[in-house]
């Protein structure tokens, strides 16, 4: 019984909801169904209160290191919540524009936040700086892909592109031609080819009428990139998602999938 | 020959304080310079305007501004951009969140600046409606009536009271997606998805979603098959949306900041490649 009236529940509503979508005459009763959703979504809230709290002061209770951590988060759970409530009985409504709630709410909370996700950048930066290499097919059009959008989605971004394509150019045109020099034969005439090749890529970049038109062709281009092969590789996922979402529904409602009971 | 290459592989070894100081200036120094460097509009923000601008005085227009302040970077500028929009063309807006209190907070902060430069009134130009937990729940609820998830307006007072309800709502006295001719959804996650998935595909209320540069491709699929009428993506998308109004805000200013931080990130990943190549070749 303790499984079966949970199973029974979870099909009769699930094909209520979905026979509701494809019946909108019906809407009233889906209405009040969406309306039970918002209330099942309050008592979820609070479980999850209870199960961070209890979660805590376990971590508090083993003690070690990472207590002052939970510590913290318990502190600042209680004083947040009496607070608010204070504000609540004080001004009606805790972000009344008078409500000192509102203060600690804008200049505690929300810089914190900021500042949590403004790391990132400096992660990000670092990161790329250690890991993007080009060792790889696959990394070096990874590469290249990243640094056309990232150049193209900015402004003046195609200018600076050149630029380094031009450096990039020379120093490889370099390399090459000072390795020609301790080869002989095909070796040598391959390598001075190659390297001749490369300086020569950067020669009409000098007509400034051509800079130009090579510039302004980088933030189309990262535009491309974005909605085309972007495109592709986002909807082979997003189709994966939804059948998978799709098959998991289905097992959940025939009651196969139970892990949501335990 | 063999000095150059040990200087080239040290490229590969610059201490980690040292990029993290390159950053902070990249960012912060351009930031103190009011500069606006025009640059091309990319065509999904193209058609984000259109579609607003094709709207007439009085239309209504929903935003629901689902991001906190770890977003608000990106997403604070689209908002205020596209409220100078709505309020010159003289449209009324609706504004909610889904995004707990911290998308409530960002979005009546915006609100509240925009519409004090234009002079509108609140109740009479546009309400704010809250918050409500449920997400899907919400939205499929909204499609009967505003007011059965919105009974009371952030203010708490019924939406009902205000002028604005009244000159808004349909004849029959009810407001819902009918009424409204464009949702804009400012999302920091997932949840444009479901405006995409309900909101236009059941009920066909036109959708322009303004995201992070990180979330922005996900949301390219919906743009090409026009299920969203445009898009707003990262900072790019607020620049280049004031740049179509002819206003310098802080995205105009921020993408400088932006060109900044990028090319040191490519400079950087550029000597990261060179020591690495060296480093190859030597060994």
């Amino acid at each position: 019984m303790q499984t079966t009236l949970p199973v029974l529940l979870t099909f009769i509503m699930g094909m209520f909801m979905i026979i509701m979508f494809f019946m909108p005459q019906l809407g009233t009763a889906e209405s009040l169904a969406t309306r039970w959703t918002t209330i099942i979504w309050g008592f979820a809230m609070a479980l999850g209160i209870d199960s961070l709290l209890l979660n805590h002061f376990r971590k508090i209770r083993k003690g070690g290191t990472q207590a002052i951590h939970s510590m913290a988060l318990i502190v600042a759970f209680f004083v947040t919540l009496i607070w608010g409530l204070y504000a609540w009985w004080r001004y009606g409504n805790p972000f009344d524009a008078q409500s000192s709630f509102l203060w600690m709410f804008r200049y505690v909370y929300l810089p914190l936040d900021a500042t949590m996700f403004a790391l990132l950048a400096f992660f990000i930066a670092s990161a790329a700086y250690r890991a993007f290499r080009a060792r790889s097919m696959e990394s070096t059009l990874l590469l290249i892909a990243a640094t056309i959008v990232m150049m193209g989605r900015v402004p003046l971004g195609g200018v600076i592109f050149v630029a380094f394509f031009i450096a990039f150019m020379l120093i490889v045109g370099v390399y090459f031609l000072y390795e020609s020099t301790k080869y002989i034969g095909t070796d040598r005439w391959i390598r001075l080819i190659v390297g001749l090749f490369f300086l020569s890529t950067i020669v009409p970049l000098f007509v400034p009428s051509f800079a130009k038109a090579f510039a302004n062709f980088i933030p189309g281009l990262a535009d491309w990139i974005m909605q085309v092969p972007n495109i592709a590789g986002q909807r082979g996922i997003g189709l994966g998602l939804i059948l998978g979402s799709i098959a998991f529904s289905l097992r959940v409602l025939f009651g196969i999938e139970r892990g949501y009971l335990r | 020959m063999n000095r150059i290459w040990t200087i080239i592989e040290k490229f590969g070894s610059i201490d980690r304080r040292i990029i993290y100081a390159l950053v902070f200036l990249a960012t912060a120094i351009p930031l103190f310079f009011n500069v606006r460097i025009p640059m091309p509009v990319s065509p999904e923000v193209k058609s984000a305007y259109e579609a607003m601008d094709k709207l007439k005085p009085g239309d209504v227009i929903l935003i629901s501004t689902d991001y906190g302040p770890s977003s608000a970077p990106e997403t604070q500028p689209m908002l205020e951009a596209l409220l100078t929009h709505a309020f010159r063309k003289d449209l009324k807006v609706l504004l909610m969140t889904h995004w707990r209190f911290e998308g409530l907070i960002m979005g009546v902060e915006g609100l509240d600046k925009i519409a004090r430069k234009f002079n509108k009134k609140y109740g009479e130009d546009y309400i704010v409606l809250g918050y409500r937990p449920g997400v899907t729940a919400v939205m499929i609820g909204m499609a009967q009536d505003f007011r059965n998830i919105f009974a009371t307006d952030n203010e708490g007072k019924s939406i009902e009271s205000y002028p604005m309800y009244k000159e808004i709502a349909g004849p029959d006295g009810i407001l819902n997606y009918k009424d409204v001719a464009l949702i804009i959804g400012l999302e920091a996650g997932a949840i444009g998805n479901a405006w995409i998935m309900i909101v236009n595909a059941r009920y066909g209320v036109p959708i322009i979603i303004g995201t992070t540069a990180v979330s922005a491709p996900d949301y390219f699929p919906f743009y090409q098959s026009k299920q969203l009428l445009g898009m707003l993506g990262g900072l790019k998308g607020a620049a280049d949306y004031e740049q179509l109004l002819n206003i310098t805000g802080f995205a105009s200013r921020g993408m400088v900041s932006q060109l900044a931080v990028h090319a040191l990130i490519i400079i950087l990943i550029f000597l990261g490649n060179l020591s690495d190549i060296a480093r190859r070749f030597r060994s």
